[in-house]
């Protein structure tokens, strides 16, 4: 008994920590983060009766809970802690993601890992914060976008899938999907099939944009690339502070009008106007 | 029961050291996704216990190996288990069944052997779930007199319900001591 409540208090002291300080002076526009704080909490559950599963909740802070869930998948053999810039970034603006750990980091090998962390949360008292009426939104970079789309084409609650220089697999019947929107985001200097990418969109029988980043590079989607992953990626050709501003201002946008409902952020996607992106080329 | 203490105490146990090829008295198998030993008390009939690489759970099951025709040289095993198991991520209660065929060759110099394996988990804590892991197993390696090594590796998929399959890739090494 008593290792049963040593087991149930490990299981329920989660300490979070800070990703980023509330700043009530950032407007959140134009590709700038949120006034939010951005609290982060690993979280290991249980998963497949026997498996520990491990994931990241990246949680508003300072604001008004609940919050829209975006379910972020890492790229493949890359952890899931370099993309915590980009869950800070949208927890700064509202939403509240989630990004589950998968062995050998290939998400492909368990492809279910983000409906069990997400499922898991839920049950969870920190899952209050998490906005279950509102739509919400899936993403992935690279291979995580494959995974992100077969989430998506499963999953009603997922209105939203942003694929960050990705395309779904051939088999995701993402084609039945007749609700939702899709939003690509793809780098000029991606050192991947960018016509793959853009053939890619036109399956999609939901509102579907492609956008191509001026200068930006694979691997500027993830902190700490390394020079082995360098050296198979196009060069970058501008700064990636400046190409994921860039970025972060479609995306942001897209969350708005299509997750948070902003009819403003619906007519700026409408008009497709963003400094140093190519809207639908 | 001494031996057993010893093996439950220090947690390393896993059904798979059950299905090594040669037929002991006591195995060890270290690797993913478990580390397991059992003793056997009968020709087949044994104790297990296994710990998840990933910390996730801890099992203890009864284990038995019935060979099907002569227990050496070519020929086959069936291979069967059932206990209950622990998750350590949360506090989730489970059991588990094994169920594995395995033919090939069980020598005095080396033992080979390959085949199916099922290793079943289910809880109803919670609501119900489980896992069903297809699995195609083998084991290689050489024998020294009472002692043998192997070397198994195993590959399939993991069904549970309402997601995914998800893919199985696992490897380890084990030890057999017959007295």
């Amino acid at each position: 008994m008593r290792f049963l409540t040593l087991l149930a208090l490990t299981a329920c002291s989660l300490t979070p920590s800070e990703l980023l300080p509330e700043d009530p002076d950032a407007d959140g526009t134009s590709g700038a983060r949120g006034p939010l704080g951005a609290d982060l909490y690993e979280i290991d559950t249980q998963a497949r009766v026997t498996e520990r599963l491990h994931y990241a909740f990246v949680t508003p802070t300072g604001g008004e809970a609940p919050y829209p869930l975006v379910t972020f998948v890492h790229g493949g053999l890359v952890d899931d802690a370099r993309y915590h810039w980009i869950a800070a970034h949208m927890a700064s603006r509202g939403y509240a993601v989630v990004l589950a750990e998968h062995d050998g980091d290939l998400a492909i090998t368990q492809s279910g890992n983000s409906d069990l962390a997400v499922e898991d949360l839920l049950r969870r008292e920190l899952g209050d914060r998490v906005d279950e009426a509102a739509p919400w939104a899936t993403m992935g970079h690279s291979l995580g976008g494959v995974i992100a789309s077969g989430l998506w084409a499963r999953d009603d609650r997922y209105a939203g899938l942003a694929l960050l220089a990705s395309f779904p697999a051939g088999f995701t019947p993402v084609e039945q999907r007749t609700e939702g929107s899709l939003l690509s985001l793809w780098g000029s200097e991606d050192g991947g099939d960018e016509s793959e990418a853009r053939a890619a969109v036109d399956r999609f029988d939901v509102p579907a944009n492609f956008a191509r980043i001026d200068g930006m590079n694979h691997y500027a989607w993830t902190d700490d690339p390394s020079e082995g992953e360098l050296s198979r990626d196009g060069v970058a050709t501008r700064p990636d502070a400046q190409t994921r501003v860039d970025a972060l201002f479609v995306l942001d946008t897209w969350l708005d009008a299509e997750i948070g409902g902003d009819a403003d952020a619906a007519q700026a996607l409408a008009d497709g106007t963003f400094p140093n992106v190519e809207w639908n080329p | 029961m001494t031996l057993l203490a010893l093996v439950l105490s220090t947690a390393l146990a896993d059904p798979i050291a059950a299905r090594e090829p040669l037929q002991g008295d006591f195995a060890i198998h270290v690797g993913t996704p478990e580390t397991s030993a059992v003793v056997w008390f009968l020709d087949d009939f044994g104790v297990a216990a296994s710990l998840r690489t990933d910390l996730g759970a801890v099992e203890l099951t009864a284990v038995e190996r019935r060979p099907l025709g002569k227990p050496d040289g070519w020929g086959a095993d069936l291979h069967g288990a059932f206990g209950f198991g622990m998750g350590l991520a949360r506090p989730l209660p489970y059991v588990t069944a094994v169920l594995a065929l395995h033919g090939g060759y069980r020598g005095e110099r080396f033992g080979w052997t390959i085949g199916p394996a099922i290793p079943f988990a289910m809880t109803f804590v919670g609501g119900w779930t489980a896992r069903v892991p297809l699995l195609v197993e083998t084991f290689v390696g050489p024998r020294f007199g009472n002692v043998a090594l192997g070397l198994r590796g195993a590959t399939g998929t993991v069904l549970s319900p309402g997601i995914p399959a998800s893919f199985a890739g696992q490897v380890g090494l084990g030890l057999t001591v017959k007295r």
